[in-house]
C-alpha cells in the first residue's frame, strides 16, 4: 500500500482559491471592505461613548494627509512594515508561516548597528551596503534555523519562529547591556553608527528617509524573485505541494531553508533601515512590534506581493491616523487600540481561506 | 408527491466559469432506485453538474427538483440533509486520521454529542457491516489502499443516510477486482432502494453497472438511453463525436540497448514493511515493459525507487548505463528519466499553480524558457500554448490554475510535461487514469510513438487491457516480487490473473 496524502486541492475551495490568486487589484477589494466594516464598528463605539465621531474620524482617516510632516511620518511608519510584511509573504509562499519577523528584525538591526559603528572608515554607500548585508545575514540565519528545524525534524515553524523572537530579543538585550552598551547614553543602546551611514531624509522634518525606497525596492524584488525566477517557482511548488516539488526534482529541504533565509533577511534588512534612518543606533525596544504588525499587513494583503506592499502602507496610515486622532481629539487611547483590534479580527476572519489553505497543507504534510 | 416524479430532476442547469460554459442548459432526470451512469469527454461538465446537485457549485440558471419539489442546495451540508451523498473524483480524506474519524469528521454540531474514539469505531463498524463494505475503522487512512480509501468515502457519504449517492469516477483508481466488488456494492445499494449516479470513462462498466446512461458533451446533455440500447462503440461515438479505435497498432521495433536496469532491488513501504523484494528488470530502447499486478503489491514503491523519490534498502538502478541508485531526482531526470506518477494530485501537479508553471516545472532549463534563472514569460506562454494544443488540454490557458481543470485534463497536463522531455526512459504509472476514451487512445498512440523513437518505457498499470495492448514484455508483481515474466504475445488475461492473485509463480515453492 502506498502513502496517499489528501488531495491538496479541495474542490469546495476552488472558487475561493481561484479568487485568492487573482490579480492584485482584486486582492485589494476585500481588505477594503474589511476595513470599511471595521470603521463602521469603530464609529458606533465612538458614538457609544458620547464623542463626536466626525472630527475623530477626520483626524484618523485624513490626518496623515493634511500636511507634509504627517504624511512623511506615515511613510516612515510604512518603511519597517513593508519589510516585515514581505518577510511573511516570502515564507508563506514556500509553505512556512514565519511569525518570527520581530526577532529577525532585532538581530538585523543589532548586527547592522555593530557594523555601522565599527567600520567608521568606510565611505557612506559602502558602509550602508555592508550594514544591510550584515543585517540580512543575521536575520536570515536566524530564520534559517527555524527552516532547518522544520526541514529536518519537522519542528513546527510557527512555534519555533515565535519562541525565537524572545531569544533574539534577549540576545540583543544582553549585548546592549554589556559589551556593546554605549555608556554615555542613558539606556540599553549601542553607540551611533558612523555619520555617513545615516540615511538621508526625504521630507524633513518628518522621519521618512530613503530607507522607504529601499524597502519598496525590496518589495518589488521579492515579487520578481517569487514570480519571475525559476527559484521562486520552485519555492511556490514546495509551498503548494511538497510531494509534487520533490517529484519535479526540487530539493525540498534546501528550498525550505533558503526560503526562510531570504524571508528572515528581508526582516533583518528592515531592522537595519530603522537603525540607519531613525535612531542611528541600535536601541533595545526600537520596534513597537513591527514583526507582528507586518504579519497582519501581509495577511490583509492576501500574501500577494503587491497586496502586501499596499497593505503595509494602509496599515501605516491606520497607525499614523490613530496617533493623530489621539493627539487631536478627546477619543481615549484604549479606543484607538480597540479600533485596531477590530480591524485585525475582521481581517483575520476574511483572510481565513488563505490561512486555511496553509493549515490544510500542514495537515496534509503531517 | 406523485409516483411519476423522478427522484432527481434538473431543469436547464447552466454554470459558467468566466467565458467558459461548463454546463449549458442541462436537463436530467434520475428515477428513484435506478443506477444512472454519466459519461462524456474530459471537461464535458460531469463533475460540475454533480457539484451543482451536491451544493458545491451554484448554478447561474436552472432548477433542481427532488421528487418533484424545487429545492435550493446551498452547501454539501444542505445536500446531506436532502439525502444526497457524493464521493469525489479526488478524495477528500485526512490521511493522518483513522477511517472512523474520517467518516464522522465535521459532523454537524447539535446532531447529538460529537462522536469520540470508541463510539466512532463502533458506529463505523456498524455502518460498514450494514452495507457489506469491509474496512478496518481503526486504521489511519494513509495506510489504506486506494480501494479501501474509497470505501471509507462511500461510507462517509452513506453515513448521512443518503438515498441518492453520486460516485464521481469511482473506478478510475480501482483494480479490476475492486471494481467488480464496487459494482456489486452498487447493485446491493440499489436493492436497498438507493439511487446511484455513477460517472465513469470505462464503457464496459456503463453496461455492467447502470440501468440507464446519459452522455454529456461540451457542457450539454446530448442523450439519455437504456444501457440495453447501445453498444460500447455507440457510447464512445456519442461521447467524442467520432469513431474510437479501441486497438492500438504497434509497429515492429527491434529493441536496442538496455537503458533502464534494476538489479536485486529491495525496499520498504512508508510503514516500514517490505514493499519490494529482489526485483531485477531491464527495459531496452524501443521497448515497453508492462508491470501487471493488483495494486499494492509493490509497483508504486518500485516506481518511487527507480525515480529517486525514496531510497531502496538494497539493489542498484542504472539509467543509460550509469548507476543512479544514490542519485537525486534532478540527476536522474538529467540522465534521461521522465516519470508519470500514479496519483496526479499527489505528485503530478500543484493545483494552485498555473498550467504553465506545472508544465514548465521540469523544463525551466530548456533553451529559451529561462536565462540565468529568470523566466522568460512570453516564451513560456507560447511554449505552453503549443503543449496545450498538442496534448489537447481542454479549456486551459497558460495562466489557468490547474485545479480549475477537469480531472482528465489535469492528467493531460502531467502527460504533456513528462512526454515532452524526450526522455530515454519513461516510467509511466497509470498513465490513462481518468482519461476519456478518446484521450486514452491518444496517450496510447503517444506511448507507442515514443517506443518507435527508441524510448524505453516502464508501464505500470492496474488496467490489464492496457498492459496487454501496449507491452512487449510483461512482468507480474505479487507481494513485492516479480513472480512471472512473459512475452506479451503469449500472455492472456486469465493467465496473468493467476500470477497476479498469487496462485502461480515462476519461483518454485512460492505458491501456498
Ligand atoms: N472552478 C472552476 N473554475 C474555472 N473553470 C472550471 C472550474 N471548475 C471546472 N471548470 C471547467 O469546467 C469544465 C468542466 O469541468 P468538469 O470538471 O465538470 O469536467 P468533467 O466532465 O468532470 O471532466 P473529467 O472527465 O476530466 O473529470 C472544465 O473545462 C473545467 O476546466
Ligand atoms: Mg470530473
Amino acid at each position: 500500500m502506498t502513502e496517499h496524502s489528501a488531495p491538496l486541492v479541495d474542490e469546495t475551495l476552488r472558487g475561493t482559491l481561484v479568487a485568492n490568486l487573482r490579480s492584485a487589484g482584486e486582492a485589494l477589494v476585500q481588505p477594503a471592505l474589511t476595513l470599511a466594516a471595521a470603521l463602521v464598528i469603530g464609529l458606533l463605539l465612538i458614538v457609544g461613548i458620547g464623542e463626536n465621531p466626525i472630527p475623530a474620524y477626520h483626524a484618523f482617516l485624513f490626518g496623515s494627509f493634511d500636511n507634509a510632516l504627517d504624511f512623511g511620518n506615515l511613510l516612515a511608519k510604512a518603511t519597517p512594515l513593508i519589510s516585515t510584511a514581505i518577510c511573511v509573504m516570502i515564507a508563506f509562499r514556500g509553505g512556512a508561516f514565519n511569525v518570527g519577523g520581530e526577532g529577525q528584525m532585532y538581530l538585523g538591526a543589532f548586527w547592522g548597528a555593530v557594523i555601522g559603528f565599527t567600520f567608521v572608515g568606510l565611505p557612506g554607500p559602502l558602509l550602508i551596503v555592508a550594514i544591510m548585508i550584515a543585517a540580512g545575514i543575521a536575520g536570515g540565519l536566524w530564520a534559517a534555523i527555524a527552516g532547518a528545524l522544520k526541514a529536518f525534524w519537522e519542528v513546527d515553524e510557527v512555534v519555533s519562529t515565535l519562541l525565537m523572537n524572545y531569544i533574539a530579543m534577549l540576545i540583543t538585550q544582553y549585548f546592549v547591556d554589556n559589551q556593546f552598551k554605549d555608556v554615555t547614553a542613558g539606556g540599553p543602546m549601542t553607540a551611533y553608527v558612523a555619520r555617513q551611514a545615516w540615511l538621508p531624509q526625504m521630507l524633513p522634518p518628518s522621519a521618512v528617509t530613503i530607507g522607504l525606497l529601499i524597502a519598496i525596492a525590496i518589495g518589488i524584488a521579492s515579487w520578481f524573485l517569487m514570480f519571475r525566477t525559476v527559484w521562486g517557482a520552485n519555492v511556490r511548488a514546495v509551498g503548494t505541494n511538497r510531494r509534487f516539488a520533490q517529484a519535479m526534482g526540487v530539493n525540498v529541504r534546501r528550498t525550505l531553508i533558503q526560503t526562510m533565509f531570504i524571508s528572515g533577511a528581508v526582516a533583518g534588512i528592515g531592522g537595519a533601515i530603522e537603525v540607519m534612518g531613525v535612531e542611528h543606533r541600535f536601541y533595545q525596544g526600537f520596534s513597537p512590534g513591527f514583526g507582528f504588525l507586518g504579519l497582519t499587513a501581509a495577511l490583509l494583503g492576501r500574501l500577494n506581493p503587491w497586496g502586501t506592499l499596499a497593505m503595509a502602507f494602509l496599515y501605516a496610515a491606520l497607525l499614523n491616523g490613530a496617533a493623530i486622532m489621539q493627539i487631536q481629539t478627546p477619543v481615549p487611547n484604549p479606543l484607538v487600540n480597540i479600533l485596531e483590534g477590530i480591524i485585525v479580527v475582521v481581517m483575520t476572519a476574511t483572510a481565513r481561506p488563505a490561512i486555511r489553505g496553509l493549515l490544510r497543507r500542514k495537515r496534509a504534510a503531517a | 408527491m406523485t409516483t411519476t416524479s423522478p427522484l432527481l430532476e434538473l431543469r436547464g442547469i447552466t454554470k459558467r466559469f468566466g467565458h467558459l460554459v461548463a454546463n449549458d442548459h442541462v436537463d436530467l432526470q434520475v428515477a428513484e432506485g435506478e443506477i444512472h451512469a454519466l459519461v462524456g469527454e474530459n471537461g464535458a461538465g460531469k463533475t460540475t453538474l454533480m457539484n451543482v446537485v451536491f451544493g458545491l457549485v451554484h448554478p447561474d440558471e436552472g432548477d433542481i427538483l427532488l421528487r418533484g419539489t424545487p429545492v435550493t442546495i446551498r452547501s454539501p451540508l444542505a445536500a446531506a440533509r436532502h439525502g444526497i451523498g457524493m464521493v469525489h473524483q479526488h478524495f477528500k480524506l485526512v490521511p493522518s486520521l483513522t477511517a472512523a474519524e474520517n467518516i464522522f469528521l465535521g459532523r454537524e454540531p447539535g446532531n447529538g454529542p460529537m462522536l469520540d474514539g470508541p463510539e466512532a469505531l463502533r458506529k463505523a463498524a456498524e455502518l460498514a457491516e450494514r452495507y457489506g463494505l469491509t474496512i478496518d475503522p481503526a486504521t489511519r487512512v494513509r495506510f489504506l489502499s486506494v480501494g479501501q480509501q474509497q470505501r471509507v468515502e462511500i461510507l462517509k457519504a452513506l453515513s448521512y443516510d443518503a438515498h441518492l449517492l453520486i460516485l464521481d469516477e469511482p473506478t478510475a483508481v480501482l483494480t479490476p477486482q475492486e471494481t467488480e466488488e464496487l459494482i456489486q456494492v452498487v447493485h446491493e445499494l440499489r436493492t436497498r432502494g438507493k439511487t446511484v449516479i455513477f460517472i465513469t470513462h470505462k464503457l464496459n462498466e456503463v453496461r455492467a453497472v447502470a440501468d440507464r446512461f446519459s452522455v454529456m458533451r461540451d457542457g450539454r446533455r446530448i442523450a439519455t438511453l437504456s444501457t440495453g440500447e447501445a453498444t460500447e462503440a455507440d457510447i464512445a461515438r456519442m461521447m467524442v463525436g467520432r469513431e474510437v479505435l479501441f486497438r492500438v497498432t504497434k509497429p515492429d521495433v527491434v529493441p536496442g540497448q538496455p537503458v533502464l536496469e534494476v538489479t536485486g532491488l529491495n525496499g520498504l513501504r512508508v510503514d516500514g514493511t517490505e514493499a519490494v523484494r529482489d526485483v531485477s528488470l531491464e527495459v531496452r530502447e524501443g521497448e515497453i515493459v508492462g508491470i501487471a499486478g493488483v495494486e499494492g503489491n509493490g509497483q508504486s514503491e518500485l516506481a518511487e525507487f527507480v525515480c529517486g523519490l525514496r531510497p531502496p534498502t538494497a539493489g542498484k538502478v542504472f539509467i543509460d548505463g550509469r548507476e543512479v541508485t544514490r542519485a537525486d531526482v534532478v540527476q536522474r531526470r538529467a540522465a534521461g528519466l521522465a516519470f508519470v506518477p500514479e496519483d496526479r494530485m499527489d505528485r503530478g501537479v500543484s493545483g494552485p499553480m498555473s498550467v504553465s508553471e506545472n508544465l514548465a516545472a521540469t523544463h525551466y532549463l530548456d533553451p529559451g524558457l529561462s536565462r540565468f534563472g529568470v523566466v522568460a514569460p512570453g516564451r513560456l506562454r507560447r511554449w505552453t500554448r503549443a503543449l496545450i494544443g498538442r496534448f489537447d488540454i481542454r479549456n486551459a490557458n497558460p495562466a489557468t490554475p490547474v485545479h480549475a481543470l477537469s480531472g482528465g485534463n489535469i492528467q493531460k497536463v502531467v502527460l504533456a510535461r513528462e512526454l515532452s522531455t524526450e526522455p530515454k526512459v519513461l516510467v509511466a504509472a497509470q498513465p490513462s487514469r481518468g482519461l476519456d476514451v478518446g484521450a486514452t487512445e491518444a496517450v496510447h498512440r503517444t506511448l507507442v510513438e515514443q517506443r518507435s523513437q527508441g524510448r524505453a518505457i516502464l508501464l505500470i498499470s492496474s488496467e490489464l487491457s492496457e498492459i496487454l495492448s501496449l507491452s512487449d514484455r510483461i512482468l507480474v508483481m505479487y507481494r513485492g516480487r516479480v513472480v512471472h515474466e512473459t512475452n506479451a504475445r503469449d500472455a492472456t488475461d486469465e493467465g496473468l490473473g493467476l500470477y497476479m492473485m498469487g496462485l502461480k509463480s515462476d519461483h518454485p515453492g512460492d505458491v501456498q
